[in-house]
């Protein structure tokens, strides 16, 4: 007999109202073990998770901890047994200091465990360790990006003494380096005996990282696997149900545009710091550019200058209007120039969290679907489930509640809502984090479609893969400045990563073989 | 160790919430002493006296804004009434008034007041609109029912809380020793809870803190302000009315709005209220010297309030997006 599980879930049925999220789902996770937990979008592993975190208790079935029967009430009854959870949404209180968001719910109502100066020592150990300046965590956290509050979340967790870390998306927001770093982190804490369940939908972090795997398919357990036969194709057809062979291979390589269409934007002698590099950038009318960098390296700040939500501070962003370059100004001004913007941090800048998935869809072609100013309910039905049904939006149901839809779903909300405007030009903020592996070939496809109709896509993605299959060329930044445009035969994995970290292949190498 | 270089270390300091609340009171001090000579001579310690229950209740409101959920207490006004009127029909008509009695009574009767609060809010989850408003109606009928028509006859020794012959008007120590308990309350957990519970109750809640408790806990604390406001209003009035309390509660939501507090909470503290609440009543002391009408009055506090949640928003735009 192998040793008894760290935790496990026996029979766990799950209903959210009506929703049947979990029926019969079975998950044991071992000491020192990296569990890996799949699914398609709404498959329920974040249900698992809560479950697990003491966010909320199973309709029926049991919880173990070390072979005995517990009730994880709360997430605190859920930390006393030393599970701690990074969740799929990034939770900071954005007016609190990121030490005191580290630190939260450690102390007693009124009690402090720790002196400051000790909280912080233990908290910037562990930034450092991930690679990070502990500079985040006296920030205000309304100036982080989501990678660093993605970190923020890592600390809070790593911080307390715990023996099951529950990874519900956590690298999806991350850089490459961060989670490099992360990953050698939990190797080296699995051989002390501790576990991790790791949720991802990115394949090649499942391989080199998981020793087995729990695939889950709306609701039910699939099966475990163990490393050996988790591969991806192994895998992705336990989600969908389809044969493995139509796996194999799936991951075609759209085809790039050659034809030359003119320029639907350019930015001018822009800096994205004061203090860097200026540069000229074109971006061809039709295309897929695609924009890679470590975080903090400016990629973000060049998508949003396109979008106009951040001008630079020095240059000018222009788009190409029936032949004519008008100025981008501001967000306002971009709208109206035909620029739409789907933003990183859906919680806090995307999504309408109190109303339903119908108009968290419809909000942005409002206007298409009013007669004199008044809305017509009836059209606007008609056009959101045709949406819906295109992104694949499970459930089917305009009405659910947006805050009742997956991590993966809302996403899909939220890009569906700009792509439905059918704007110019798409500026996208690492638009699929989060989404899976069916849908994003869907959406892949789809940008292709409108792109050959004429729109352009700017399409900023923390995945190199992603940046290699989907876009026509790809900008990288580094230290704020346009390290490269890779385009053909030079688009390779190698070539974005060495960009990444400045042109120097050999640092790339050795900050992840060492880290 | 080398580590990924990264972007440069962004922000300093942010400028401290109550600032325009607080350069508010400094203007309206000195448009005052323009207009009135005896104002900075003394005149000031009087002002100070009878704007003291409405300092109070606005610090009072402080709490319960702050541990956000749309956090608000509609009753302290006749939370404050009632404490009030209990205190001058309940006790010191029946000659129990000395003041190791009478005071501690005063915030005990707070407390009860803000535990109500807190279980109809926290417990119940009721909002917290709607809980305050059903118990402000409650209590201003508990307070007629006690008291029909306004008391006088107060023992000796709450004159005190009314005398000015000192170098500040003794209610200052009693704002003080509030502010002081408020000082030491901040440099425990609970402070650190109540922010993270105000600005996301969701991260709070999943980090491991108590949300239940604290927002129980603040109305608490609210309630116990209350009832120390109650028991200075019961001097400053030298009696008890129980139509009085209700009148405070708007006022006092709208010196917390002034002083920068956000009312999705979260952010503030009990000093913005304080300045709020001086700012209201500064307005309407200036008001009466010039004679106008009590419409011009409630236009006047209508417009700061305007005015006042526009700087403040852009005072925090600025502190988001430096
Ligand atoms: N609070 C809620 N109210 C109602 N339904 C919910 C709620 N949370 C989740 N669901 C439903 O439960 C199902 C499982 O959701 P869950 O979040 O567990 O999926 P997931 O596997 O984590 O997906 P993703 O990969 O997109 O994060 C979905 O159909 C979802 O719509
Ligand atoms: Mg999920």
């Amino acid at each position: 007999m192998t040793s008894s599980p760290l935790i496990e879930l026996a029979g766990i049925t799950h209903r959210y109202g009506a929703t049947v999220a979990l029926d019969g789902c079975q998950l044991d996770i071992r000491p020192g073990e990296i569990h890996g937990l799949v699914g398609e979008n709404g498959s329920g592993k974040s249900t698992v998770v809560k479950l697990l975190s003491g966010i909320m208790a199973p309709t029926e079935g049991t919880v173990r901890v070390d072979g005995k029967d517990v009730d994880l009430r709360s997430p605190t009854a859920a930390q006393a047994h030393g599970v701690l959870t990074v969740f799929q949404e990034t939770l900071i209180s954005d007016d609190c200091s990121g030490l005191d968001n580290v630190f939260a719910g450690t102390d007693g109502l009124f009690r402090r465990r720790r002196r400051s100066k000790a909280e912080l020592e233990l908290a910037t150990e562990v930034v450092e360790r991930l690679g990070t300046s502990p500079s985040i965590l006296t920030a205000s956290p309304y100036q982080l990006s989501l990678a660093e509050r993605q970190v923020l979340t890592l600390t809070r967790a790593l911080v307390r003494p715990w023996r099951l870390l529950i990874l519900d998306e956590a690298t999806s927001a991350l850089d490459l380096a961060t989670r490099d770093r992360l990953f050698a982190l939990l190797q080296a804490e699995r051989s002390n005996g501790r576990s991790v369940l790791f949720v991802s939908h990115r394949m090649d972090e499942l391989e080199i990282l998981i020793d087995r795997a729990t695939v889950q398919r709306s609701g039910h357990t699939v099966g475990t696997v163990d490393r050996a036969e988790a591969t991806p194709s192994r895998l992705l057809s336990m989600m969908d149900g389809r044969s493995e062979s139509e796996h194999a291979g799936a991951a075609t390589v759209t085809a790039r545009r050659r034809d030359e269409q003119g320029t639907a934007a350019r930015l001018c002698g822009v800096a994205l710091s004061s203090d860097a590099r200026p540069f000229d950038l074109d971006v061809r009318r039709g295309e897929i550019l695609g924009v890679g960098g470590l975080d903090g390296h400016g990629a973000v700040a060049l998508v949003e200058a396109f979008a106009g939500v951040s001008l630079p501070p020095k240059g000018k962003v222009e788009i190409d209007r029936d032949g004519l370059w008008s100025r981008v100004r501001g967000y306002r001004n971009a709208v109206a120039s035909g620029i739409a913007y789907v933003p990183g941090k859906r919680q806090e800048e995307g999504l309408f969290r109190t109303l339903d998935v119908r108009d968290n869809l419809a909000m942005a072609t409002y206007g298409e679907h009013s007669r004199l100013g008044v809305l017509r309910p009836h059209a606007i039905q008609q056009a959101v489930r045709a949406q819906m049904q295109r992104l694949g939006v499970v459930p089917d149901d305009p009405d659910y509640p947006i805050t009742g839809l997956s991590g993966g779903n809302a996403q899909k909300v939220l890009v569906g809502r700009w792509l439905a405007a059918e704007p110019d030009l798409l500026v996208l903020n690492d638009p699929l984090r989060g989404v899976d592996i069916g849908t994003k070939r869907e959406f892949y496809a789809l940008m292709r479609e409108l792109t050959d109709a004429g729109m352009t896509v700017v399409m900023l993605s923390t995945e190199i893969e992603e940046l290699l299959t989907s876009c026509d060329r790809v900008a990288v930044c580094h230290d704020h400045g346009l390290e490269a445009v890779l385009e053909g035969d030079e688009m390779t994995y190698d070539g974005v990563l060495s960009a990444m970290f400045g042109q120097a292949p050999t640092l790339a190498t050795h900050e992840r073989t060492r880290a | 160790m080398t580590t990924v270089d990264r972007a440069p270390i962004r922000g300093g300091r942010a400028v401290p919430y109550f600032v325009p609340a607080a350069l508010a009171v400094l203007v309206m001090i000195a448009i005052t002493a323009q207009k009135s000579s005896q104002f900075l001579d003394g005149g000031w310690k009087l002002v100070l006296v009878y704007a003291s229950p409405l300092v109070l209740l606005a610090m009072a409101q402080a709490p319960v804004v702050l541990s956000g959920g749309g956090g608000l207490d509609l009753s302290v006004g006749p939370g404050a009434g009632l404490v009030s009127v209990i205190l001058a029909a309940g006790l010191i008509a029946h000659q129990i008034s000395v003041a190791w009695i009478v005071i501690p009574a005063a915030v005990l009767l707070g407390v009860v007041i803000g535990a109500v609060n807190g279980s109809l809010v926290a417990l119940i989850r009721i909002p917290p609109i709607i809980a305050t408003l059903a118990t402000y109606l409650v209590f201003a009928g508990i307070a007629t029912q006690v008291l029909a028509s306004p008391t006088g006859a107060l023992p000796v020794w709450m004159d005190w809380f009314t005398d000015v012959e000192g170098v500040v008007p003794n209610v200052v120590w009693v704002m003080l020793l509030v502010g002081g308990l408020w000082w030491l309350l901040t440099r425990t957990a609970f402070w650190r809870n109540l922010l993270m519970v105000g600005s996301n109750d969701r991260a709070a809640y999943t980090a491991g803190v108590p949300v239940t408790a604290v927002r129980f806990v603040a109305y608490v604390l609210t309630g116990a302000m209350t009832g120390v406001a109650g028991l200075v209003l019961t001097a400053v009035l030298g009696g008890a009315d129980a139509t009085v309390g209700p009148t405070y509660t708007m006022l006092a939501i709208a010196a917390v709005a002034l002083g920068g507090i956000s009312l999705a909470g979260g952010r503030g503290g009990l000093l913005g209220a304080a300045c709020g609440a001086a700012l209201l009543f500064l307005i309407q002391n200036y008001l009466t010297l010039t004679e106008a009408s009590s419409f011009v009055l409630q236009m006047a506090y209508g417009l700061v309030l305007v005015v006042a949640i526009v700087i403040n928003g852009a005072w925090d735009r600025k502190r988001k997006n430096p």
